[in-house]
């Protein structure tokens, strides 16, 4: 299994977003929560086009809702 | 122990409905056979029909299965989830999970290819391959389970 590098601040942003829960965000962005599951636990890393289709529904840039934190030495 | 999701269920469900359509269909053929009288040539025609005909016997099978999950879920929640739409998420594991299938698959062909170089019995030569499409479909539905739970 791939290490995922990409963590991001859905969570958070969801909460401040009115308490939006996974399913309204997972409809709005047209993904099954579960996708919205496992990209807010880190363990799938959205595709460009979906990460700035959330970035978007809270009004974000894309580095202010996901994170590239890769381990030293790699980049 | 964590509560499954619809969509963790779904490979569950769909493990099920493999086991359960193949044994029956398995029982079947076994009462077909034994009632025939058969030789070495039409006993090949019988065995390749049987694997032809469970090929759409499965994918019938998976077809009710999703109308019944839909069914049963917009009875339960009032939401008309979709079980067969995949996003981005659901078709990379789709695809991991029937990489998965085909690495089996091969396996089990190999051997069935070995039966039939070695020692030519035709009842064991076509059941491998048979049970070699139940095991590939098992790890199939385990992998999508797997890879839904822990990531891609």
């Amino acid at each position: 299994m791939s290490k995922n590098f990409i963590s991001s601040n859905i969570r958070v942003l969801r909460f401040h977003n009115n308490e939006m829960t996974q399913q309204q965000l997972a409809d709005a962005v047209d993904v099954t929560r579960q996708t919205i599951v496992a990209i807010e636990k880190g363990k799938y890393s959205p595709s460009l086009e979906l990460a700035f289709k959330i970035a978007r529904i809270f009004d974000k840039k894309l580095e202010e809702v996901f994170n590239y934190e890769p381990l030293e030495g790699s980049k | 122990m964590e509560k499954l999701s619809l969509a963790e269920k779904r490979p569950i469900f769909s493990l099920l409905t493999t086991i359960i359509t193949f044994a029956a269909y398995y029982w079947y053929v076994t009462e077909l056979y034994i009632e025939k009288t058969l030789t070495v040539q039409t006993e090949i025609e019988f065995w390749s029909a049987v694997i032809l005909i469970l090929i759409p016997v499965f994918v019938v099978s998976k077809i009710i299965l999703m109308i019944i999950l839909t069914i049963v879920n917009a009875i339960i929640t009032g939401e008309e989830t979709r079980f067969d739409k995949l996003d981005e998420f659901g078709k990379l594991i789709d695809i991991k999970a029937t990489r998965n299938f085909y690495h089996v698959f091969i396996v089990g062909f190999l051997l069935f290819l070995n039966s039939l170089a070695f020692s030519f019995n035709v009842f064991i030569s076509f059941n491998i391959i048979l049970f070699t499409i139940l095991i590939s479909a098992i790890i199939a539905d385990l992998s999508e389970f797997y890879y839904m739970r822990s990531g891609v």
